[in-house]
Formats: C-alpha cells, sequence, structure tokens
C-alpha cells in the first residue's frame, strides 16, 4: 500500500502537466514512409499529435501479436484507434492535416501505417530502439 | 512504418522486435507478390467458349497434416481465402460465451473466431478453482 502511493504521486503529477508530443508522419524523401520520433513515452492525459506529411497514411493502432493487422473492437469489429488516410499532395507545403491520439494507458501501444506496402517497409540498419530511446529520454 | 507510445527498452516486445516483425510481414508480402506475378506470367488464360478469363492465383501446396495419431502429406491447389483441407484440431476447440452476465443483457465475449468442429458453450470460463479467502 506504502509502495503504491509512492508510485502514485509522480504519475499525478504528470498528468497535470498533460504534454503534447509532436510526430510527424511521412514527408519529403528520405522520411516518406516513417514516423518521426518512431517511439516515444507518455503519461495517461498526454497527447500524441501527428502532422502528416506528403504522400498519404494512417495512424492505426495494432498488435505485437498480428503485426501489420488492425486491432479490431470486440463489438463493431472496426479499428479500435485509427486516424483515416490522410492524402498530402508532393507540392502541398503548410496546411498539413494534423490528428490527436489521447494517451489512455501506460501499457506499450503499438500503432502502423495500413497503406498497402507501407507497414512492412523502413529502415531496418538504424541504431537500436533502446539505446536512442536511453538517450532521448 | 510502425510506432509505438509507451513500449519497453528491451525484452521481448520491445520496439526493436515489433518493428523486426513488421519488416518480416513486409517481406513475406513481398516475397508473395513476387511469387504470385511468376506463376501468374506462366499460366494459361481460362477459355469458356468464346469467353477468356484471366487466370486466377491458385497455386499448387504441399502440406504435412496431422490428425490424431495419423499424419500425411497433402499436395493440392490453393485460391486465396480458401478453408483448410482437413480440420486444424481433431476434437475442436471449446468457446465459453456467458450469457447475461451479472443481470445484463450481454453475450461475454459478443463474437467468436470458430472453425469447424469448434463448439460454442454458454457458461463462465472457468469454474474449477475453488474460491480463496484473502
Amino acid at each position: 500500500m506504502f509502495a503504491a502511493s509512492l508510485i502514485a504521486i509522480p504519475l499525478i503529477s504528470v498528468v497535470a502537466a498533460q504534454q503534447v508530443h509532436e510526430v510527424i508522419v511521412g514527408g519529403a524523401a528520405p522520411n516518406q514512409i516513417s514516423y518521426q520520433p518512431y517511439a516515444l513515452s507518455a503519461a495517461i492525459g498526454d497527447i500524441v499529435r501527428f502532422t502528416f506529411k506528403q504522400k498519404n497514411h494512417t495512424v492505426t493502432q495494432t498488435s505485437f501479436a498480428n503485426v501489420c493487422h488492425p486491432l479490431l473492437d470486440e463489438y463493431t469489429q472496426k479499428p479500435v484507434v485509427d486516424s483515416g488516410f490522410q492524402p498530402v499532395a508532393a507540392d502541398q507545403t503548410s496546411e498539413f492535416p494534423t490528428w490527436n491520439y489521447t494517451v489512455t494507458t501506460t501499457e506499450p501501444v503499438w500503432m502502423y501505417c495500413r497503406q498497402t506496402g507501407h507497414c512492412g517497409q523502413g529502415k531496418s540498419n538504424n541504431a537500436r530502439t533502446s539505446d536512442r530511446l536511453l538517450t532521448a529520454f | 512504418m510502425v510506432f509505438s507510445v509507451n513500449c519497453p527498452l528491451t525484452g521481448t516486445n520491445s520496439f526493436d522486435n515489433f518493428k523486426k516483425a513488421a519488416l518480416e510481414y513486409g517481406a513475406a508480402q513481398t516475397s508473395e507478390e513476387a511469387a504470385k506475378s511468376s506463376w501468374v506470367a506462366t499460366a494459361t488464360s481460362e477459355v469458356y467458349g468464346s469467353q477468356t478469363y484471366a487466370p486466377v492465383y491458385h497455386p499448387t501446396v504441399t502440406d504435412t497434416v496431422t490428425f490424431g495419431n495419423e499424419s500425411w502429406t497433402t499436395v493440392y491447389e490453393s485460391y486465396a481465402n480458401s478453408p483448410a483441407p482437413t480440420p486444424a484440431a481433431p476434437q475442436g476447440v471449446e468457446h465459453r460465451v456467458i450469457v447475461g452476465n451479472n443481470g445484463s443483457l450481454t453475450f461475454d465475449p459478443p463474437r467468436v473466431s470458430a472453425a469447424v468442429r469448434d463448439t460454442v458453450v454458454s457458461g463462465p470460463q472457468t469454474l474449477k478453482t475453488t474460491p480463496v479467502l484473502i
């Protein structure tokens, strides 16, 4: 009980701040098929604001066990979290569409782009994510 | 292209492993597409009287089927999304659905994915363990 209250105090203080995390989706080469950053840590109540740049992408929730497939709602059989397609022309320079995702859990949330072929694409020669995350936070 | 909020830094469900799974999925899709296009390239069109139809991808599949104590190899031609030639499990899987849980007008879970031979049973998931007093 005592340990639980110790953990709860820092969490509450973070929730009150309600941070906005910016993520760029797509963009000019070589970032056309990427989320930047591709991982972040957020507290409950934080907002992740996705700004869609060139190409036609989505932000759709998936699961670790069934990667590249949408996580479906049990009742409606529709994706639980989905931004829908956000097409951006190659010559567009301003007024990029944005979509907000409010963090509702401290558990890992996995997202992918459901545009055909996009999920399985990406640079595999990146530095280990764990190293990058450790330096970023 | 994948993204994660609050992924663990290390361990089995780290972002690195998630991305690896996504890339493997992408590679599998690409090789499947390649196999499909090479199959279509050699296939002949279906001709019915005066009508000619483009060939539909149905590769030859070699599969080892185990059913009970028996095991045999089967070779068949399969269209996309065809059902499995034999049951996946001899006994089937039991799906438990709670009807009207806690006095509510619901089924829990509201849907199940069932194969041939599976049974859908109404009733609680587990009643085998005795309650433990805390």
